[in-house]
């Protein structure tokens, strides 16, 4: 009797999308009883500085994953505009921010108008992507790193703290907080995840999914430029690959969050606890001094724990 | 005659809606029972209690005289029963032999290997019991859906053996998409496997219950109101029991009938697209026109073409005098025309959303407040709807997919009649798998659009569907429109003329 209660708990919470925060609780209390003093308010400070990015991109994520696509480019991509926002910086100023930001965004009607007008699935679309932001980058930056003119180090305000709260973060929160309200409260979040549930029906209802799916991958691209944004004024410099370890980390957040692979089902909110705990789970292994070459292992067995009690396993279907 | 399956005071509840109440059935050995009543009654919670697929939440429940509760459907199959589903369960690219097998290769298998040989000739014998010829070896879906069913028969005939005990099937809905003959053919196999097999036969054809079963147990409300003698009981006798009231003398409400204005709504010019060609039409406001068809006659996709989910090869279409070139379905419905498809779990509605969300999803200005959905307007719109169309669902939070088809439906309906520009309604059978009692409505709703006006074309779900309800009736065979037939109350086409256009 007590199984079927725990049981029906977990469906609820899956439902309500909180299970995530049973595992980002756990996380935390663990550090807590083994390193209370990694509990401090400096060193969270220091986790969320560095969760900006991977706040952005896996939102970005989010957004496609939604719609039961899937982005591959998306971290090579956010590469290859750090490399152009740090290069056009040094050439042509200030005025270059705006046109990286219409840029990025053309691109990302770009990718999905391919995947569109040609039906190519997005898996295959976005390899591609990424293969080419990767060749561009390469070749921009001749395979070294480019350092971005000193007096160009607009963003570094972003990354001071006044009072212990890190700017970087408070500033993607709230880009990607508007993102989440513009999915959950308007009929195009609505339709963005209709799609995901079922194409065929969102067409027959009338609604112009190509219209629909194309503002979201824009949205997304949007997202990533920001972060490319973000990653010059953080470090300063650009490299062409300077950004692409944050593909996976950015689905895991998306997943484990509580967002469905098969669509339709999820969102920002999500996505945020998703985010938490994977950069909670990467700098926890640190502070606990867990040896290198195990960490892996530990990262890979707490994301299927994680995903074990968030997905909802009865929609399974395939990534188009 | 001995009991095979005993429900006693069986009840179940999914959340607030009580789906059976103290239901009481008795399945004989070698007897054909019938399983009526409306959407929503009962008739699936009750078929999915016995199959195994849910479990009841009190009562008795055996089976071959000792007491069961099944936990899974495979349970069920081992007591020797086995479940026929509307939606086919096969596999569309193995072959048939393997699709008859499927999990229960049994005896066929060998040191861990299956003999396709073994497994084939097995199929065949089951094939025979059902009487159709097929080759075993071929892949399943070069077969059309009545073969498929048949084989579905088969395959769970074979399923319902396996166990060692006689089967009893359960056949849910097996005829709602069968042509005449093919029924004809169904149940003389229903006769012929009755030697050895228990059939429950669910379908919302009275007639047809009426002809095949030894015993009828009428459902209404999640209850069983009544058991009838099929030797002694009238359609109309049924039909009351089962709705609780009346068979109209209008089934189709022709009393409703208004007349077209005289004034041209949609013209289609040498419209041609994939499967259809040449298509000259003139609909008038408020005029229905019923178009029949076979599967293959473009009746569909004509139906997709002018609504602008598929594109067009050539021609012209006109809407109150100005051409419509859409090239997708927004387009089409910011020019006042709606599609209600016939796949209505798949392209109708989206099944995993709620219902005020699939209500207002074609039309959100509705339920929108500076750009943004409005949970309060949403609940309007939903008791709005509800009202007007007789809508039985508790909130606009409840989830579709717990909804029946007939309510389904209707939203599906709602949601193109709260556009306030609406000139033309595409329905490609819109009806299909609906009960007597929501048929009815739904032609109401039908006569109501025509009587304001709005343009109707019905791609009508059966020959009596298109030709009480058109005012005209378009046979169309190929791809080409056939024949053209006026149709008033009184004055009806005749049911062979129209299939001389069909076939």
């Amino acid at each position: 009797m007590r199984k079927v209660d725990l049981k029906s708990f977990f469906e609820y919470a899956r439902d309500k999308g909180i299970s995530s925060l049973f595992v980002l609780g756990f996380l935390v209390l663990v550090l807590l009883v083994l390193e209370p003093e990694s509990m401090s308010l400096s060193s969270l400070s220091s986790l969320l500085d560095q969760t900006s990015i991977l706040l952005l991109l896996a939102s970005a994520q989010c957004l496609i994953i939604l719609m039961a696509r899937i982005d591959l480019s998306n971290a090579a991509f956010c590469s290859l505009l750090t490399v152009i926002t740090a290069a056009s910086l040094n050439n042509f100023g200030f005025i270059s921010i705006p046109v990286i930001l219409i840029f990025a965004i053309f691109i990302g009607f770009v990718q999905s108008w391919f995947h569109q007008v040609f039906q190519v699935p997005s898996f295959v679309i976005s390899l591609a992507f990424l293969s080419i932001a990767s060749g561009i980058a390469l070749v921009l930056t001749n395979a070294s790193t480019i350092l971005v003119n000193p007096e160009f180090n607009f963003t570094k305000i972003l990354f001071s703290s006044p009072a212990g709260i890190p700017v970087s973060f408070i500033f993607s929160s709230l880009i990607v907080g508007v993102v989440g309200i513009l999915l959950i409260k308007t009929p195009w979040g609505r339709s963005v995840r209709s799609v995901g549930f079922n194409q065929r029906a969102t067409t027959y209802s009338g609604i112009n999914t190509f219209l629909v799916i194309s503002s979201a991958f824009m949205v997304s691209s949007f997202l990533i430029v920001i972060a490319a944004m973000l990653n010059v004024g953080q470090l300063g410099a650009a490299s062409a690959s300077i950004a692409d370890s944050y593909l996976l980390p950015a689905i895991a957040s998306v997943v484990v969050g509580g967002t469905s692979i098969a669509g339709g089902i999820g969102g920002i909110g999500r996505t945020i606890w998703g985010v938490l705990i994977i950069s909670l789970l990467r700098i926890g292994m640190d502070i606990l001094g867990i040896n290198q070459n195990v960490q892996p292992l530990v990262y890979g067995l707490i994301i299927i724990f994680s995903i074990a009690i968030t997905v909802d396993r009865s929609r399974v279907s395939v990534v188009a | 005659m001995a009991i095979r399956v005993s429900l006693n005071s069986i009840d179940k509840s999914f959340g607030v809606v009580h789906a059976l109440k103290d239901v009481s059935i008795k399945i004989g050995d070698g007897e054909v029972i019938g399983l009526i009543g409306e959407n929503g009654a009962g008739k699936s919670t009750l078929l999915k209690i016995i199959s195994g697929s849910i479990t009841a939440d009190s009562g008795d429940f055996s089976v071959n005289n000792k007491k069961t509760s099944f936990n899974s459907i495979s349970d069920a199959t081992k007591s020797g029963i086995s479940m026929v589903y509307q939606e086919q369960s096969l596999l569309p690219n193995i072959s048939v032999a393997e699709n008859i097998f499927l999990g229960i290769e049994g005896d066929a298998v060998k040191f861990g290997t299956f003999s396709p040989r073994r497994i084939r000739a097995n199929a065949i014998k089951y094939l025979d019991q059902v009487s159709i010829k097929v080759n075993v070896k071929a892949v399943t879906e070069v077969y059309p859906f009545n073969t498929r069913q048949m084989i579905e028969i088969a395959k769970a005939l074979a399923i319902a053996e396996y166990s060692g005990k006689p089967p009893i099937l359960l056949l849910d809905e097996p005829t709602s998409i069968l042509s005449k003959n093919e029924v004809d053919n169904l149940f003389s196999v229903i006769r012929k496997i009755k030697e050895h097999t228990s059939v429950v036969f669910v379908s919302h054809r009275l007639e047809e219950v009426l002809s095949i079963s030894d015993r009828i147990y009428v459902m209404r409300d999640g209850e069983v109101v009544a058991e009838v003698d099929p030797r002694t009981a009238s359609i109309d006798e049924l039909f009351q029991l089962m709705v609780g009231r009346e068979l109209s003398q209008s089934y189709f409400q022709e009393e409703m009938t208004s007349k077209p204005i005289d004034q041209i709504l949609l013209e289609l010019k040498n419209l041609s697209g994939p499967g259809f060609k040449d298509i000259n039409l003139d609909l008038k406001h408020g005029e229905i026109v019923s178009i029949l068809g076979l599967q293959d006659s473009g009746r569909e996709n004509l139906g997709r073409v002018i609504f602008g989910a598929i594109d067009r090869s050539s021609g012209k279409i006109v809407i109150d005098g100005k051409v419509l070139n859409s090239k997708n379905t927004y387009q089409s419905v910011s020019r006042g025309i709606g599609y209600v498809p016939s796949e209505r779990k798949t392209d109708g509605i989206i099944l995993a959303m709620n219902v005020g969300d699939n209500l207002s999803i074609s039309h959100p200005r509705n339920v929108t407040k500076y750009g943004f959905l409005s949970i309060d307007r949403i609940a309007r719109l939903f008791s709005e709807w509800a009202v007007k169309l007789n809508l039985k669902a508790p909130s606009y939070t409840t989830a579709i997919k717990s909804l029946s088809g007939g309510n389904q439906q209707k939203i599906v309906l709602a949601k193109w009649l709260m556009d306030s520009k609406l000139k033309l309604l595409i329905l490609d059978t819109p009806t299909r798998g609906l009960d007597v009692g929501a048929k009815t409505e739904i032609y109401r709703i039908l006569r109501e659009l025509a009587n304001k006006g709005i343009g109707i074309i019905l791609l009508a779900d059966s020959l009596e569907e298109g030709i009480f309800m058109g005012h005209r009736v378009l046979t169309m065979k190929d791809g080409r429109i056939t024949g053209e037939f006026a149709s008033a109350p009184g004055s009806r086409p005749q049911r062979e003329t129209i299939l001389n256009g069909m076939v």
